[in-house]
């Protein structure tokens, strides 16, 4: 059972304009034990929410979407979703599956002042031999809308910042992915080159609220 | 005070035992090929791989050294390359005007600045270890940490390729502090044109210094390593200059002499000095002594006959070698280091720094201790 609830405290902005971003509502709260009438505490998604909200401040607003479990895939669909964020790394990939471009939620402590999304080398580059599957259709539109988001944005003191990590490759894979987002519209905020050094610590002090990776079981 | 500067060697020749096992492992997962989307890699040089020189093949993959193992040295680009015109354009024209310029001069590469030539240096080392320890991963792994935007990346990639620098670790900042990074490449050096984080690394316990770029240099040795320290404040605490500066000389010789044996506290480059002796350790331990191609000095205003020798009992109780001493009692210290021609040298005080600059040395400058008070007054004038 699907219901779209409108929140009309905001603008509703036209819909074919803005980025879709849905979020389990499990990340949002975190209600454990189910008290009825309790309020439930913040959850992980929770600075992600603050920090779309100082994105949208600049920009307007959109929609609140609820739906079951069962047919969560359908109500992304219907809603043209660009962006689903789940702590669930199922969901995510059941989503993907089904074309909806799906991204992890970062579990640990994320900045509640400025959107920081991290582009992690493998989903930037990869062979053009296959086809490109429904999920990648999903990205590239999803990442298109974000680079054109950066834009409105100056190069100070903006809400949303776009990051590169590349973990495995030297400078060449980094300039490599550099070219590519540059050639997608997406001009990187930050850039970082592990070559192989362990991904935690950077990934700790970078803080992102979510990182877009190819396979979902990286 | 014109004495004549006296040399003394440090004869300690220590046991070591360098067991295989101690070189590291090959790392598997860096063996895999990297796979380039060869439609959009617009970078206009790929590196040349030319054998003995820059990259080492490890059973068909390129060979990264891990954090905790190698001697990590960290440089901001403003040190690593001249990038004057471009501050100019920032200062004067703001961060977006900044970056528009350096995109359209992206395929130019900069050339090179203050810790370029110690950076080669690095290299040459790290050519001959690997010689040795072909499996091993106790390197130097030179690491650019910069607060640029990653706007200007390209660019810097591309001078990295222009001039063969083996650098394929990088954190692009965008503004907000490196200082969070450096810690977690466990950096044993961090070099930058800024004293503010030069100063915030040091209080974060990273041996740091700044840099400046001057008109003079003189051709240094491509094949040696060469790093030379100032004693006080900077191997050593400043225990001992507080006393000079508060009480003059006299107090300060009969402070040294009372305390002879009791051991001079560590300074913030202590411990890039031991990274360095264990390094030299390995070309010992393969009967390279004589031939090996890191040297280290220490140039001090003590005298050898009095106040040096606390310095030098110091050193001997850390088990730290260096491989020349040179107690200048005073004396200046250009015309010693250009004898020298260290690649970097390192002082606490901008007098020195600018005086051995003056002589064509790359010096750096230690913000550390009580001489800072005494910077604060003096009027000095940073080259850039």
């Amino acid at each position: 059972m699907v219901s779209t609830i409108q929140n009309t405290d905001v603008k509703q902005k036209e819909a074919d304009r803005a980025v879709v971003v849905a979020v389990t509502s499990r990340a949002v709260f975190d209600c454990g034990v189910d008290d009825g009438d309790e309020v439930c505490e913040v959850g992980v998604a929770f600075p992600l929410l603050q920090v779309l909200q100082r994105v949208n401040e600049r920009l307007e607003i959109s929609r609140f979407c609820f739906s079951s479990e069962e047919d969560f895939t359908e109500s992304l669909l219907k809603n043209n979703v660009h962006l689903f964020l789940t702590t669930d790394r199922d969901e995510a990939a059941q989503a993907s599956q089904k074309g909806v471009f799906s991204a992890l939620l970062n579990e640990k402590v994320a900045s509640s002042e400025q959107l920081r999304v991290v582009f992690c080398e493998d989903a930037v580059i990869r062979t053009d031999t296959e086809p490109p599957s429904a999920s990648q259709d999903a990205a590239q539109s999803f990442w298109a809308q974000l680079g054109e988001m950066r834009r409105r944005f100056g190069v100070l003191d903006s809400p949303l910042s776009l990051l590169l990590l590349t973990s495995r490759g030297g400078r060449e894979s980094c300039g490599a992915a550099l070219q590519t987002l540059r050639s997608r519209g997406l001009n990187m905020d930050e850039a970082y080159c592990l070559a192989g050094a362990p991904r935690s610590p950077i990934l700790s002090l970078l803080r992102p609220h979510f990182l877009l990776i190819n396979h979902l079981e990286d | 005070m014109s004495l004549d500067p006296v040399q003394v060697m440090s004869g300690q020749v220590k046991e070591l035992k360098v067991g295989p096992s101690s070189n590291g492992d090959s790392r598997g997962s860096w063996e895999e090929k990297e796979e380039i989307d060869q439609d959009n890699v617009g970078i206009s040089t790929k590196p040349k791989l030319v054998s003995g020189r820059r990259t080492r093949k490890v059973e068909g993959g390129v060979f990264f050294p891990k954090p905790e193992n190698a001697v990590t040295v960290a440089v901001s680009s403003r040190v690593l390359f001249r990038t004057e015109r471009e501050q100019k354009v920032f200062e004067q024209d703001g961060i977006e005007e900044y970056l528009r310029f350096q995109i359209e001069h992206e395929n130019e590469p900069f050339t090179p600045g203050p810790a370029f030539p110690f950076v080669k240096a690095l290299e040459a080392v790290n050519c001959r270890l690997r010689e040795l320890y072909p499996q091993s991963d106790e390197l130097f792994d030179i690491v650019l940490v910069t607060y640029n935007h990653a706007h200007v990346g390209i660019r810097l990639i591309n001078t990295i390729n222009h001039h063969n620098l083996f650098i394929e670790r990088f954190c692009m900042t965008g503004g907000s502090s490196p200082i969070g990074y450096l810690k977690a490449w466990q950096t044993n050096l961090y070099l930058s044109a800024d004293a503010d984080k030069v100063r915030e690394a040091l209080s974060e316990g990273i041996a740091a210094a700044t840099m400046f770029t001057s008109e003079k240099v003189t051709e240094v040795s491509e094949s040696q390593l060469r790093v030379a320290f100032d004693g006080d404040a900077v191997l050593f605490s400043d225990e001992s200059e507080r006393i000079f500066k508060a009480h003059g000389l006299d107090k300060f010789f009969e402070h040294e002499r009372d305390n002879e044996d009791t051991l001079l506290d560590h300074g913030p480059l202590k411990g890039f000095l031991e990274a360095l002796g264990k390094l030299q350790k390995k070309f010992y331990a393969k009967g390279q002594r004589l031939d090996c191609p890191i040297r280290t000095y220490l140039v001090t205003a003590r005298s050898a006959a009095s106040s040096g020798i606390r310095a030098l009992k110091t050193l001997r109780a850390w088990g730290l070698e260096i491989d020349e001493a040179l107690f200048l009692a005073g004396a200046p210290k250009g015309p010693m280091l250009e004898k020298i021609r260290p690649h970097i040298y390192f002082d606490d005080q901008m007098f020195h720094v600018e005086g051995a600059a003056e002589m064509g040395t790359v010096a750096a400058h230690v913000p550390y201790g009580i001489a800072q008070k005494h910077n604060a007054k003096q009027n000095i004038s940073v080259r850039k």
